[in-house]
């Protein structure tokens, strides 16, 4: 927290620290609904739907009607997305879904680290996850 | 009375290999840096946080006017990190000290050395009469030295050889990527990537290249392996035309490539290389397989003059892809 206000008065981008990233714990948008879909063809595994409704406000609505706007923007998921997913529960931190990835795919450790690190950074972008810190709340 | 159960103490090390330099670290250590070339370059394998080795080297000139005094050049690298700590005005304490036991070899000349600063350092400094090379070594960590730091550099400092283990044979690793080539090829170019990884080697006009891919599974699905190189791989692979057999490699579904340029550009190159007087590279073979125990894709690629032996199948022989 200091960290961040201290880079804010200082007009500099905060970046947390490998540590800090690790120990953070991802959390789904609670507003987000998803469910694993059944696989296309035989033989593949089961991939993520993710439905992120549109906004409800008049303003939303109003652009909804107009533009025949769907109330729910989906995503698929990849096999490997989907097992991230799965794992933003709020009690697992980037450092053990990292090690989770690399012992179900045999990836070296420093490559799922950056590999999940990228992917969860894209989905905390698009405001699909937000990274919880500090001590966990029981 | 039973005995009590002896302690595994020993961390678990592997072995590491970049440009004639083979050492170990501890398992969970990466490359994380790395420039230059055989002569002169920088490699530095870390644990992400607060440890690291940092390896610097430079080949004496076969002829030098002045003889090369190792100790001025330990005593003037001591010199310039401790500059650039007063630049920062940071405490900054050195020593030089005899060389390590583990350090030393026949036909290796150095010190050991150690400084403290913003951070803590063991190293050593050496020069080796066979391969002519002045190395920097140092093992980095917290400046209190807490995780055992005089002990992890020692290992790694010990481990430290400067040439090649088998004459003719080079070792190189990356990340999971193990393989041994001919020491007269050098690296001419890599490409480092989240789960692919390509080291490109040339000799001349000869070229060998290695590709791996991981997460095979997700990647390849039930797609045929010649059908997912042909729009996956890069390299030499797109500038030739090939027939592919399957094939095994060390049990594991394979597919065996045998071929040469492809009409049109790379003809066109390899007339140029004949203009220059070289012979060009127009024979190629390469092995693919699928490894399922690492859940990896290798390549192994080689283009080479139309005299040359084919050396593919010993190459493959000496990749490690599985433990």
């Amino acid at each position: 927290m200091i960290g961040q206000l201290r880079a804010m008065v200082e007009g500099r981008r905060y970046r947390p620290s490998r540590t800090q990233v690790l120990t953070s714990r991802p959390i789904r948008h609670p507003k987000i609904v998803w469910s694993r879909e059944p696989a296309r063809e035989d033989g593949l595994p089961d991939l993520i739907l993710v439905r992120i409704p549109r906004r409800q406000d008049r303003w939303g609505n109003f652009v909804a009607k107009w533009f025949k706007l769907p109330d729910h923007k989906k995503i698929e998921l990849d096999q490997i997305g989907s097992e991230v997913w799965e794992l933003c529960d709020g009690a697992h931190n980037v450092e053990s879904i990292s090690r989770q990835i690399s012992q179900s795919y045999k990836l070296n450790k420093r490559q799922a680290e950056t590999s999940v690190t990228a992917y969860l950074k894209m989905l905390a972008d698009r405001r699909l996850i937000g990274l919880q810190t500090g001590t966990k709340k029981k | 009375m039973t005995a009590a159960p002896i302690k595994e103490t020993r961390r678990q090390t592997k072995l590491l290999g970049w440009q004639g330099f083979t050492l170990r670290v501890p398992d969970d250590w990466d490359l994380t840096g790395f420039s230059g070339s055989y002569d002169e370059g920088y490699l530095r394998v870390d644990d992400g946080e607060e440890q690291g080795l940092e390896l610097k080297w430079a080949t004496e000139p076969k002829k030098t006017k002045k003889p090369l005094d190792i100790e001025v050049r330990a005593e003037s690298y001591l010199a310039s990190l401790g500059r650039a700590a007063k630049k920062k005005r940071l405490a900054f304490d050195s020593e030089l000290i005899p060389v390590p036991r583990g350090v030393q070899r026949p036909g290796r000349e150095g010190f050991g050395f150690k400084w403290t600063g913003d951070k803590k350092a063991f190293g050593a400094l050496w020069h080796c009469k066979e391969t002519r090379r002045v190395v920097i070594a140092q093992v980095v960590g917290d400046r209190s030295g807490r995780k055992g730091l005089a002990g992890v550099s020692e290992g790694i400092l010990a481990s430290i050889e400067n040439k090649d283990a088998e004459p003719g044979w080079r070792f190189w690793s990356l990340y999971d990527l193990q393989v041994e080539l001919p020491s007269r090829f050098k690296l001419a170019s890599q490409q480092l990537m989240n789960v692919y990884l390509r080291l490109s080697l040339a000799d001349g006009m000869e070229r060998v290249s290695v590709e791996q891919w991981a997460v095979a599974n997700v990647a390849r699905k039930d797609a045929y392996l010649d059908a997912w190189l042909e729009q996956n791989a890069r390299g030499e692979l797109a500038q030739v035309r090939y027939q592919a057999d399957e094939a095994s490699v060390c049990g594991h579904e394979a597919v065996a490539m045998q071929g040469s340029l492809a009409f049109g550009a790379p003809w066109v190159q390899a007339f140029r290389e004949l203009l220059s007087l070289r012979v060009p590279a127009t024979r190629f073979s390469a092995r693919a397989w699928h490894c399922e125990p690492s859940n990896k894709i290798y390549l192994l690629q080689s283009l080479r003059p139309f005299r040359a032996s084919d050396s593919i199948e010993e190459l493959v022989s000496r990749m490690e892809c599985h433990v």
